[in-house]
């Protein structure tokens, strides 16, 4: 009980009162609701102290077969376009198909599945959430296939089919490509250093897709950080561009050495064999 | 009874001249080397072939999933007595500060050599056995498995010389064709219309639909059975659609039982009655080719050895197909071919969703991993089995009772052919380490393993360059081509290490990325070389990249390659032209042919 009280109180101070309103901020481009109903104003905010980032007040129908309501989010993106967080805005909670409000294990819900961008539910139309085969299990053995209703039920917020459907097509839709594209025509070293240092393993990779194999020799210490944080996938992408040349600077192998235990199975491997190769002799 | 026996023994002498300085001298010394594949009986030990072309040979392991096998022996006759340097050529498959998972003894009639054949080396080498006194005349020499846990043992020499056998490979080939006095070419040559390497489904099926159109068919294969990976040595089902020829498929596909389950076996003997009901295909099980020859752009033979006895066959033919699946006889003839993931602007074949993961912006090679299935089964006693720690560093603490599709290997540095021992070795440690795991539970007193396959179940290696590259535009558009041969209408299916998004996972299981299509196509022009002008490929060998793999690499789908390739050899046949031609010059014939497939009568039986 004491415990949820807590977690109750910390979520209120995260959802509710954490995030200030913006003061350095510039209209960049419009999101349209799904339905073209709304058009939602995205913001590039520039903060004097903390990080870079994108947000827009949603708004947007939510409609099932019998009738539409609204959703009213603010919803805050990375410069990689990666969803980061959202708000409730005073006095419009999200509500269920019922009418009732989110309690606070929806809105974690709502949160976690807008975070996965590799949700099923961008794969689905929305007549396919209650496709009358999803019940049946996929017999393809070579992997499993096929929407279950399961699947589909275990990302959504209990209650609340469709609004997480359009949420969720909402913030991880072309908004992405626009932000992504706007962060480029404005890049800068703070940006670079903003992408690198996240968190969010989608974002280090955009930050590196934007970074010089070149500079990789002068950026070393800072790949030895983001190859520390082990994300394999982010790991493998820069181990792919890493030479034995590099290796030749007794400092460089001595930093991947320093991290040695902190790195994934994957990129241990792939690193000893870039270390084993001959050095020139240097 | 007739009991064909060829024994690959070989007795010679080498007259070695040692010019030191001014007192030259001539010794004769006395050699024997017995190939461990050769053996008379094999006991529990395997022939396995799988890496000849990495290591030099077949040989013969102990695949006794944890226990001891029976002996393997032979007998040898020695020339003259003497006191002989005895070699082994092994290698040790996990070494480490554990007891060798994989030794042997030697026995020479019933007396065991004092040494236990423990290779320090993780790569192939001669190791040396000591000295032993050898009376004239026939001896039985045996290999004691101490272990069951895949001991191996590529050939033993004896030898009077001091000089240690040659451990590079190249030299130890040269030196091997001097010792066996293998002539330059093989003994025997034969000559048909079209020689298929490779059995598995694709094989099977273009050799039935060529034999029913009247062409007299090789069908080259290196194991015992017909079906590559549906094989029940391997044990993956087939999936995909019949297209247009599921008269044919029927005859050698399987049911949908789990990966896995020995209900493979029943499915081996249909497919092998029904192969055999065609008098025009030649069967040559247990061959492997080992090289293939191309004048003017042309194969002009693909030579192949019995994987026991060594005997070697040439086979000629105006046209070949390549269903190795590796694309073997392509990359001995010239062929052009590709490997690895393409960088994802080569061919456009982004999915934003899956970025990386997909297709990278860098080409690598981090293609779709191999599988090892296994399986185990309850019995009504408590069955050991033994500490593995030479297993743990891969298995960890992960715990299963058997192993499905997702049991599979790939790594970046790790080459699918080239390095197909290791993964297939680092799957072993995965499945017996994380046996012994399950074992520790309690309830599993009983556990024991049934089956644990020793061959690599592959899914994606060289795949030889056509006149067309199959690729994810032709998948994502549905594209229909003059030339569709084969449909498909399965999610394109490609897998990655799961490991790569969540380091807490075992590097040797995967997961797969479904991109749901409709209906796809693949043509013609995606199953013949671009310019080795009389090679055909089907299978997973076939023209694409490794995304356009990812839907026709179900054996169904390389099924229908290779009943399409059969009727376009026939074709080829009837205007002595090439498999091009078929495309520019023959093709509403030949697809008249493809479309009516279900139609034909089987009067080539």
């Amino acid at each position: 009980m004491k415990g949820w009280l807590v977690s109750g109180i910390l979520f209120y101070c995260i959802f509710f009162n954490s995030f200030k309103e913006p003061e350095d901020c510039t209209y960049v481009f419009d999101l349209p609701s799904r339905d073209e109903a709304f058009l939602n104003q995205v913001y590039f905010c520039k903060p004097d102290s903390g990080d870079y980032y994108y947000y827009s007040v949603i708004t947007t129908s939510v409609c099932n077969d019998e009738n539409c309501k609204l959703a009213i989010l603010k919803v805050i993106w990375d410069l990689a376009g990666n969803y980061t967080k959202f708000e409730t805005l005073p006095g419009k909670p999200l509500t269920k198909n019922d009418h009732i409000p989110f309690t606070i294990t929806d809105y974690d819900k709502l949160h976690s599945t807008l975070q996965n961008a590799t949700s099923i539910l961008g794969d689905k139309t929305k007549d396919e959430l209650l496709e009358k085969d999803s019940l049946k299990y996929s017999e393809k053995i070579d992997g499993f296939t096929g929407a279950t209703s399961k699947e589909i039920k275990e990302a959504v917020v209990d209650g609340a089919l469709y609004s997480t459907y359009t949420l969720w097509h909402l913030v991880n839709g072309d908004v992405r490509k626009e932000i992504r594209k706007y962060t480029q025509s404005t890049y800068d070293e703070q940006m670079e250093a903003q992408l690198l240092s996240s968190a969010n393993p989608r974002t280090v990779l955009f930050g590196l897709k934007n970074l010089d194999e070149s500079s990789y020799p002068q950026k070393f210490t800072q790949l030895v950080q983001i190859l520390q944080r082990s994300n394999p996938l982010v790991n493998f992408y820069i181990t792919k561009r890493l030479t034995p040349e590099i290796f030749q600077n007794p400092e460089n192998r001595a930093a991947i050495q320093n991290v040695w235990e902190s790195l994934d199975k994957n990129t241990q491997s792939i690193l000893s064999k870039l270390l084993e190769k001959p050095t020139g002799g240097g | 009874m007739k009991i064909q026996f060829f024994q690959k023994l070989l007795i010679w002498t080498i007259t070695s001249f040692f010019a030191f300085s001014a007192w030259a001298q001539s010794e004769e010394d006395i050699s024997i080397l017995l190939e461990a594949e050769s053996f008379q009986v094999k006991g529990g030990w395997l022939v396995d072939p799988q890496f000849v072309e990495q290591m030099g040979s077949p040989y013969l392991i102990a695949h006794g999933m944890g226990k001891p096998v029976p002996d393997a022996y032979t007998s040898f006759k020695v020339p003259e007595k003497g006191e002989y340097n005895v070699w082994v050529r092994t290698m040790n498959w996990v070494p480490g500060s554990w007891e060798s998972p994989g030794s042997f003894n030697l026995q020479i009639n019933k007396n065991t050599i004092p040494v236990d054949i423990t290779s320090t080396d993780s790569k192939w080498t001669w190791l040396n056995a000591g000295k032993v006194k050898l009376k004239k005349g026939s001896q039985t020499l045996s290999l004691k498995d101490l272990t069951g846990f895949d001991g191996r043992c590529d050939a033993i020499y004896f030898t009077t010389s001091a000089k240690t056998p040659p451990n590079d490979l190249d030299k130890l080939t040269s030196w091997r064709k001097e010792v066996l006095q293998l002539p330059e070419t093989p003994e025997q040559t034969e000559e048909f219309d079209l020689v298929i390497t490779g059995g598995g489904i694709a094989g099977c099926a273009a050799a039935i639909s060529a034999a029913e159109q009247g062409l007299l068919v090789a069908l080259i294969h290196d194991r015992p059975v017909l079906g590559g990976n549906a094989s029940s040595e391997i044990r993956v089902h087939t999936l995909g659609i019949y297209g247009h020829y599921q008269r044919i498929l029927k005859m050698i596909d399987t049911e949908h039982y789990p990966n896995g389950s020995p209900e493979a076996k029943k499915e081996d003997e249909k497919r092998l009655a029904n192969i055999q009901k065609y008098a025009n295909i030649k069967l040559y099980l247990n061959y492997r080719a080992y090289d293939a020859h191309a004048e003017n752009g042309e194969v002009q033979w693909v030579d192949a050895s019995q994987t026991s006895t060594g005997e070697r066959m040439r086979f000629k033919a105006p046209l070949f197909l390549d269903s190795t699946g590796d694309g073997w006889i392509g990359f001995w003839s010239g062929a052009d071919f590709m490997y690895g993931r393409e960088s994802v602007e080569e061919y456009g074949e982004e999915w934003e969703k899956h970025g990386e993961l997909w297709s990278p912006e860098d080409a690598d090679g981090f293609v779709m991993g191999s599988s090892v299935l296994w399986r185990s089964e309850k019995l009504d006693k408590a069955m050991n089995f033994p500490k593995v720690p030479w297993a743990m560093e891969v298995a960890s603490d992960h715990s299963a009772a058997n192993g499905e599709w997702q049991w599979e290997f790939s790594r970046n540095d790790l080459h699918q052919v080239d390095d197909a021992e290791e993964i297939r070795d680092h799957m072993l440690r995965a499945i017996y380490g994380s046996f012994y795991n399950e074992k520790q539970k309690a309830g599993n007193d009983s556990l024991a393993l049934q089956w644990v396959s020793y061959l690599v179940g592959k899914r994606e290696s060289r795949r030889l360059v056509g006149d067309h590259i199959y690729n994810f535009n032709d998948v994502r558009d549905n594209v229909q081509f003059p030339d569709s041969v084969v449909v498909e209408e399965r999610e394109v299916d490609v897998h990655f290490q799961q490991n790569l998004l969540d380091p807490s996972k075992p590097d040797f299981l995967s997961k797969a990325l479904f991109y749901k299509v409709g209906r796809y196509y693949v043509p013609y022009r995606s199953l013949y070389s671009k310019n080795i002008n009389n090679l055909f490929m089907a299978g997973r060998c076939f023209s694409c990249t490794h995304i356009g793999l990812g839907g026709p690499r179900v054996m169904r789908t390389t099924g229908q390659m290779g009943a399409s390739v059969g009727y376009a050899a026939s074709i080829c046949k009837k205007y002595n032209v090439s498999p091009r031609d078929v495309y520019q010059k023959h093709l509403e014939e030949y697809m008249q042919l493809v479309l009516s497939s279900n139609e034909h009568a089987e009067d080539s039986k």
